[in-house]
């Protein structure tokens, strides 16, 4: 009798343990549990320090544990090699933050194991991953290192450094590489050359990163740093780390990246931004060149598109005066790029009068009223003549003052504010009815058409043609009729709605009083209580 | 002999062919008593009543144009309150009416609670009630994702995601209500289906038991009494009386529809049609259910992640599940009421309730705090703001009572006035808060208990 109970305790218990057995948590406790590695690493991942504290935290240990068996083979090779000697360099690799594959490259690297060792390096050579704190260079940042673009293409040490990364000591430089520490620091004009020697080779790069342009070093060498540096010899100059920097360089999509548009200006703000830096370089009119450019731009209409709408297409430093073809605003390059977006305003200039007289003068086509770096949001008051210099200010100089252009720009401006008025007022009494309960979509469209066209009237001044600006603007001031016939309408049906709520209540009331009065005689001829 | 059906006219007619003189006799006989308090509690129900039948009908002419479906549910309802002669009337009516029937049907509750019309023999009354009110709840909730814009898709994702914390059956559940994994056009469907189908059938099932019951056990006498005062005759005076508060409610529909056809723009009591739903996009922050929902909402914000060995939802849930049983079960609860003696402690609770869930909705509005603000800072100002509203409340009801009624008993609304002092002006955490000042109640009534059996021992010994 009592088997059957006891096969059914042990059928229960072999049932329990292996539904609860799986599910137990795993202990990565002091390499005990990552077993399927060397005893020479699990004693290292074991060691303590002199206060009998494991060096490795608990969360390394299962970092560890869950690394790929190849890594961790890779892993146990470079220990019994002695590349790798004690837990803390165990910790450095692993504290870094690169993914699996690029473990695998750089677990095979003996540069890399060697110049991560804090015992075989000095604070000069060591990559660690808090370079301030070991009063190493900033550049030997090992973070930085594992999220570099080139180490993703199997580009390690040895890619720009020259040796073999397989040998146990390989120094031996490419040829391009600066031979004196002078060269190496203070002579940066070789930088554009060695990086050049795989971007600008349409073999490498085709094999390496097909989509890239392989034209940076020509265009590089024409733009007006390559110019200062490669022929003036000034290595205050921006060359090829200034911007994209060394041991990190990220892709320009990166958003962490130095010359993603986002952070474009504070990068090129690093020299330009520097009094320092800048001191002694001129314009051609032999004033110093400023360097309040970024400062100006900052709150700029451009900048805020891209830092508060995050709107990538706006204009930042680059876009305007290029990137590795950087041009000088006196070359004329950065003023004919307002063209690349605003096409449509460029070729109303094109055709207006102003456009002879500002190539005769030499003046910057959009700049001269618009401004540059500091371009504010455009607004109908730089036509209103009491308001605004904008017009007079050149006219009384170099035009004679003529009564016809002031009427003109005084037309284009009352003409607008009348329609930016109709707008805002339909915008305003649209929103009114809405909340009313009436039906605002015949409206909403009008509102919509009228917008449009207040957008192409503000355009059209650009051709400072009266007769063109007349018949664009008699667009908008059809469809604002249009909107006041719909305005009236609604407003019309909302007075009746509440004629006939007046009306009911008025029916209904009166029904309510002839129950009651009703109500009330019956319950004094009943003589019943409530009367 | 000369028969006795000589009377002409369609109730003779009638009478011919269904003998409806006993029905008449009824109704020439009944009477609804008046006297002991207030008459304004006994047209309650009756307003109710009229909030429903302005949904049926107002119901079934949106139902002539409303089109269930992904591309048409939210299109159908912009047609009717755009380009619908008198669309737009209808629709106002329809969601001031379902609003106004739950505040009316809450009162109707509350006032059956502190008059005590649930004893013996009512109790069955009562749990029809609290049904109705179950479904009134359920009718808001499948109605608010019909017009499948933004706002009742993200209130629906919200309110229905709430079932998962239901232990074992709630991911099961969830499923069956969504109509899948996701609230999509399924759970639209299947919403649908219950707000036009199967909760007014449901509900004009339970309405008829209701009044049947009320018209076949007669209105409550007040407690204590034994005899029926002199009452004031069914028909026509108070059948007319009602008559007239339902063109009074009719007029204010009316008038609402008109001037404020969206609602007062509080969240929650808001309907405007706004954007259409596109499940593809992220909720916003600051999604809010309807206002009857908001106390339940804010309870589970309450909660901590986790408690007890519980997860905090569930801990709510079973939190509220409790509360509600315990409401349903008022009528048998009640000893005193049942014994036809004064029950003041479930007075003092029905107010107690309120406060306690004028609290929750006040926090949930976010009432003083800056626009748009959901940080912790805001939800600090909120809780004071909401402390001091409840206080203010209390006090004017707590006068009131003390005055005009003579009432004594205060210990489970000071509880609740406590719990939101302690929360919201001495910056305790809402869950510690309220246990403290439930112990602090619990202790207090307990000894209340002892002391009144204590002397009634003396007056019997």
């Amino acid at each position: 009798m009592n088997a059957v109970p006891r096969k059914l305790v042990a059928a229960v218990a072999v049932v329990l343990w292996s539904v609860l057995a799986p599910v137990s948590p795993a202990r990565a406790d002091e390499g005990e549990a990552i077993s399927t590695v060397s005893e020479a690493l699990t004693a290292l991942i074991a060691s303590k320090d002199d206060a009998g504290r494991p060096v490795l935290t608990e969360e390394t240990r299962e970092q560890l544990a869950a690394l790929p068996t190849r890594v961790k083979s890779l892993l146990d090779d470079a220990v019994a090699n002695e590349m790798i000697t004690s837990a803390e360099h165990i910790a450095t690799i692993l504290g870094a933050g690169f993914n699996s594959d690029k473990l695998e490259i750089v677990l095979s690297d003996n540069c890399f194991l060697c110049h991560t060792d804090y015992e075989s390096q000095g604070p000069d050579q060591l990559f660690s991953l808090d370079p301030a704190a070991q009063e190493s260079p900033l550049h030997l940042n090992l973070r930085n290192y594992a999220s570099d673009v080139h180490l993703r293409d199997g580009i390690s040490c040895a890619g720009c450094h020259g040796g073999d990364p397989h040998e146990d000591m390989g120094h031996d430089f490419p040829p391009s590489w600066p031979t004196s520490q002078k060269r190496r620091t203070e002579d940066r004009s070789w930088i554009p050359e060695f990086c050049g020697g795989c971007h600008a080779d349409a073999a490498v790069m085709q094999r390496l990163a097909p989509k890239l342009p392989t034209d940076q070093l020509s265009k590089f060498r024409t733009s007006r740093h390559g110019l200062v540096l490669m022929d003036g010899k000034d290595s205050r100059a921006a060359q090829c780390l200034s911007c994209h920097g060394v041991h990190g360089i990220l892709s320009p999509s990166n958003p962490l990246s130095s010359t993603h548009p986002t952070n474009v200006a504070a990068t090129c703000g690093t020299c330009h931004s520097d009094a320092e830096v800048m001191k002694g370089f001129v314009l051609a009119d032999g004033t110093p060149v400023p360097t309040d450019q970024v400062e100006e731009y900052r709150g700029s209409v451009h900048d805020r598109a891209l830092m508060e709408r995050g709107d990538l297409a706006a204009a930042t430093c680059n876009d305007c005066h290029g990137g590795h073809t950087s041009a000088s605003a006196e070359s004329g390059v950065a003023s004919y790029a307002c063209r690349s977006c605003h096409a449509a305003n460029a070729m109303l200039f094109d055709g207006s009068n102003h456009k002879d007289a500002f190539d005769k003068h030499g003046w910057s086509e959009c700049v001269t009223c618009h401004g540059n770096h500091d371009i504010s949001k455009t607004s109908d008051s730089m036509l209103d003549p009491s308001k605004s210099k904008l017009c007079v200010s050149c006219h009384d100089k170099f035009s004679t003052p003529e009564k016809e252009c002031s009427a003109t720009a005084e037309k284009f401006f009352l003409k607008i504010a009348s329609m930016s008025a109709a707008a805002e007022q339909a915008e305003h009494e649209i929103e009114r009815l809405a909340k009313r309960g009436l039906d605002v979509e015949p409206m909403e469209a009008g509102l919509e058409r009228l917008g449009d066209a207040l957008k192409r009237s503000r355009s059209t001044i650009h051709a400072f043609d009266r007769d063109r600006f007349a018949e664009i603007a008699g667009e908008g001031d059809a469809v604002a009729a249009e909107m006041a016939g719909f305005i009236d309408t609604a407003r019309e049906d909302y007075k009746t709605r509440r004629l006939e709520l007046y009306g009911s209540i008025l029916m209904i009331g009166l029904l309510m009083l002839l129950i009651y009065i009703r109500l009330r005689a019956w319950e004094r001829d009943n003589g019943r209580p409530g009367a | 002999m000369k028969p006795a059906r000589t009377s002409t006219g369609l109730r003779a007619w009638l009478e011919d062919r269904y003998q409806l003189e006993p029905l008449f006799q009824f109704l020439s006989h009944k009477e609804v008593p008046i006297g002991a308090h207030s008459m304004v509690w006994y047209f309650l129900g009756g307003a109710t009543l009229f909030f429903f039948a302005i949904q049926i009908a107002t119901g079934i002419l949106l139902l002539m144009y409303y089109q269930a479906g992904e591309a048409t549910s939210y299109e159908s309802i912009r047609y009717i309150t755009t380009k619908v002669p008198f669309g737009w009337l209808i629709r106002s009516i329809h969601c001031w009416s379902a609003h106004l029937m739950i505040v009316s049907l809450v009162i109707h509750m509350f006032s059956v609670l502190v008059l005590k019309a649930y004893r013996p023999p009512r109790e069955l009354t009562w749990v029809s009630g609290y049904l109705l009110f179950a479904i009134s709840l359920g009718f808001g909730f499948s109605g608010y994702l019909l017009p499948w814009n933004e706002l009742a898709y993200f209130a629906t994702v919200v309110g229905t995601d709430s079932v998962k914390s239901v232990p074992l059956v709630g991911e099961w559940i969830l499923e069956v209500l969504r109509g899948g994994p996701d609230v999509s056009i399924a759970t639209l469907y299947r919403f649908f289906a219950l707000h036009v189908v199967i909760l007014p059938l449901a509900a004009i099932a339970l309405i008829g038991s209701h009044l049947l019951f009320v018209q076949r056990q007669g209105m409550a006498l007040p407690v204590g009494s034994t005899k029926a005062p002199p009452g004031m005759p069914f028909f026509p005076s108070f059948a007319v009386r009602d008559l007239l508060l339902w063109l009074g409610c009719l007029l204010v529909l009316l008038s609402l529809a008109v001037f404020v056809p969206y609602g007062p723009g509080l969240p929650g009591v808001d309907w405007e049609l706004g954007v259409k739903a596109d499940p593809l996009m992220p909720a916003y922050p600051g999604i809010k259910p309807e206002w009857y929902f908001l106390w339940v909402y804010q309870l589970l914000k309450e909660f901590p992640p986790h408690l007890l060995g519980l997860e905090g939802p569930q801990l709510c849930l079973l939190l509220v599940s409790v509360l509600m049983v315990f409401w349903a079960a008022i009528p048998w609860l009640d000893k005193s009421a049942r014994n036809n003696r004064p029950s003041p402690m479930f007075t003092d609770l029905a107010f107690a309730a309120a406060y306690f869930l004028l609290f929750l909705t006040l926090k949930a509005w976010d009432i003083g705090a800056p626009e748009g603000a959901h940080d912790e800072a805001a939800a600090l100002i909120t809780a004071r703001w909401s402390a001091w509203a409840v206080l203010a409340v209390a006090a004017v009801f707590s006068a009131f009572r003390a005055i005009r009624h003579g009432h004594h008993y205060y210990i489970l609304s000071l509880a609740a006035v406590l719990h939101a002092f302690g929360h919201g002006i001495l910056g305790f955490s809402y869950l510690v808060a309220g246990a403290s000042t439930a112990a602090i109640a619990l202790g207090l009534a307990l000894a209340g208990g002892f002391f009144s059996s204590t002397a009634s021992a003396e007056r019997n010994g």
